[in-house]
């Protein structure tokens, strides 16, 4: 009995020695791993995407909204029909066009190497598919075939203002950022921040209460309200495609602009892209050419050249070219009148109407190349304007100090200067403000649910005196209705502007057949309600900006005025 | 006779006290129980309200995209072209000295 016990004693002593073994192997040898892999049963964890900001007109209408779309992806070791036959099912769901055969033969032939990749569990077959689509695809019930939810951005006016919008791409880590225009410059702004959940959930997927769990909610990204009117947007647009296409042009853009506050009312350029479809198109369509684009302004320059000689008194509206019967020969250069014909005695408003390239040397010489320098630097050139947008390039202006007689002949007439269009627009737009220069701006609001922050204009300093502006206003009126550009002008309507005709630089030299027009003019002249730039790259039906560049600003300007409630003078 | 009497009544709320706390012991475990059932059966309301909190999110999200779209002014312009309505061409100007209908005494 005795022996008994103590042997049963021993059996009990053992099977509790073995589990104490077996529970120290599983609980401290491999408890963190089995740890980790119950978490991993039991416990979930998402990441909450943020809600990408919207992109809002002036009348809050959007420019860019929020949408969903689907990762159609594949789980090979779920497939259960053949990948040719998968393939050839999807394919034509993920073209553009489903009636274009050779496209779903593309397309199959791109599924078919991606599901035929050995090794792979896991792929992705199609991005950004529509919630249509997918529905159409779940219909098919084909057995390992799967959609993830992202976030998609709309354009509800297609590709219209691509350019001054830019567009969300991918950044190195796979995440959504923007490029280009508002999307790269509000990148921070839109983009919100992403949150956190984690939960213990059983095997039915069903919250455990009791299991706890933290949550760092996502917040959205704020929305963008800006001064863009859709409407003047369609139809700088519609004018401007229609322009670049009658003058046979490589390339256009138009900009408008209220110069009281610098707010931007419309911008665009052609040839475009459309942001929702990015990547479709080359990268040297992404810059945006009315902040990006450099080039030699030509004669619209010469409004500013003119106005800062007015401002100095070294000339008045009065005052006679003495130099203006015949080309000018400086240094071992001759200038010349863009049509060699010569005016005598010019009066420095018949230097602007005419656009005398000669008038305007004398104006140079008599301002002197510091004080044009400087004036220039006052007017915001060699210096970024500030826009809000992504991608400004600043053209550098030759160091003061650095200008020979030559420089300062040619610049007087906007050669050897360089310049991008909306520089080109603040400048002339502080013309139109009254000589006080102000930034261009694109967004007037941030907005978050109720809460909303102005952006308030920026105003620089005053470049030029009020008389200074009166006179070059009156030059620049007068250029409208007796100048080249006069049979296109709209009668009865004060129009203050400038056609400009610059050649293009290529390899030290001019190119003999190439230029680039473009017209800047604000109206109505005393009380400016906008400030328009239009140029036209390369308009192969005529060179000059009076016959291109002038008649399209005009088409603008004809839908601007009704709009604007301005009215003719008589 | 009274040192008796004081312990009958000691043992007396001893017991009171042991039962009472039997009681309280019981009325707990059962409330913990309650709630724990109670709480499982939440965590299946919870899972089927987050699962319609989700389909409400993507109808609200649906019916926005469509709402953003539907604002496209190109294409209430593509639609008003479709409809017959066609853009003003001449902009008549009014003079102010000069009305287009007057009073005039009878």
């Amino acid at each position: 009995m005795q022996f008994r016990l103590k042997l049963l004693a021993v059996a009990f002593l053992l099977a509790f020695g073995s589990l104490v073994i077996r529970l120290f192997f599983w609980q401290i040898v491999h408890g963190g791993k089995l740890g980790k892999e119950a978490r991993n049963q039991y416990q979930v964890e998402n990441y909450l995407s943020a809600p990408r900001g919207s992109i809002l007109a002036s009348d809050r209408s959007w420019l860019v909204g929020r949408g969903d779309a689907y990762l159609v992806y594949a789980e090979i070791p779920n497939i259960k029909k053949s990948i040719n036959e998968i393939a050839d099912t999807l394919a034509p769901f993920f073209v553009d066009d489903p009636t274009n055969r050779a496209a779903i033969l593309d397309e199959s032939g791109r599924l078919k190497d991606i599901l035929g990749k050995k090794g792979v569990v896991w792929v992705p077959l199609k991005q950004k598919v529509s919630a249509e689509v997918k529905s159409q695809i779940e219909a098919l019930k084909i057995t390992g075939i799967g959609f993830e939810h992202k976030e998609d951005r709309v354009y509800p006016e297609a590709s219209e203002a691509a350019h001054l919008l830019g567009f969300v791409g991918k950044n190195e880590t796979g995440e959504d950022q923007g490029y280009f225009g508002l999307e790269g410059y509000y990148n921070l702004t839109l983009s919100g921040k992403p949150g956190f959940n984690q939960a213990e959930k059983d095997a039915r997927g069903r919250p455990i209460l009791l299991g706890g769990g933290k949550e760092i909610s996502a917040i959205s990204g704020v929305d963008l309200l800006t001064h863009i009117d859709k409407a003047i947007q369609l139809a700088v647009e519609k004018n401007l495609k229609a322009g670049v296409e009658k003058y046979e042009a490589s390339g256009g853009t138009a900009i408008v602009m209220d110069p009281t506050n610098g707010a931007i009312l419309a911008m665009s350029s052609f040839p475009s892209y459309d942001p929702s479809h990015y990547w479709e198109y080359g990268d040297s369509l992404f810059s945006n050419p009315a902040i990006s684009m450099s080039f030699e302004p030509g004669s619209i320059f010469k409004v500013l050249v003119m106005a800062s000689a007015l401002d100095a008194k070294v000339v008045t509206p009065e005052t006679k070219c003495d130099i203006c019967s015949g080309p000018l020969k400086v240094d071992k250069y001759l200038i010349e009148t863009w049509n060699k014909v010569y005016h005598p005695d010019s009066t420095m408003q018949d230097v602007i109407v005419n656009s005398d390239n000669v008038g305007m040397s004398f104006v140079g010489q008599k301002l002197g190349a510091d004080k044009l320098y400087d004036y220039l630097t006052k007017f915001g050139l060699g210096q970024a304007t500030g826009i809000d947008l992504q991608g400004e390039a600043a053209p550098q202006l030759r160091d003061k100090g650095d200008w020979n007689i030559v420089d300062l002949a040619t610049a007087s007439f906007g050669q050897g200067v360089a310049v991008t269009p909306i520089q080109m627009l603040r400048a002339v737009g502080a013309i139109a403000n009254g000589g006080r220069l102000v930034t261009p701006q694109v967004v007037a609001k941030l907005k978050a649910g109720s809460w909303q922050e102005e952006i308030k204009s920026k105003f620089g300093s005053k470049v030029i005196s009020e008389e200074a502006v009166k006179e070059i206003t009156s030059m620049m009126v007068e250029a409208t209705r007796t100048g080249e550009s006069k049979w296109t002008s709209i009668r009865g309507f004060k129009v203050a502007g400038k056609t400009g005709t610059a050649q293009i630089p290529i390899a030290g030299h001019y190119d003999a057949e190439k230029t680039i027009g473009s017209f800047i003019g604000f109206a109505p002249a005393d009380t400016p309600k906008f400030v328009m730039l239009v140029t036209l790259r390369e308009p192969k039906s005529s060179p000059w900006a009076s016959e291109t560049a002038a008649p399209l600003w005009y088409s603008i300007a004809k839908e601007l005025f009704p709009y604007f409630g301005i009215q003719p003078e008589s | 006779m009274r040192t008796q009497n004081s312990k009958s009544k000691a043992h007396g709320l001893s017991s009171l006290t042991k039962v009472l706390a039997g009681l309280g012991g019981v009325v707990a475990l059962a409330s913990a129980v309650i709630l724990i059932v109670e709480m499982a059966t939440s965590g299946a309301e919870l899972a089927k309200l987050e699962g319609e909190k989700v389909a409400l999110t993507r109808t609200n999200n649906e019916i926005s995209e469509d709402l953003v779209k539907a604002s496209s002014l190109s294409s209430i312009e593509k639609s008003a072209d479709s409809l017959g309505f066609i853009r003003p061409t001449v902009t008549l100007y009014l003079s102010p000295e000069g009305g287009v209908a007057a009073n005039l005494p009878k």
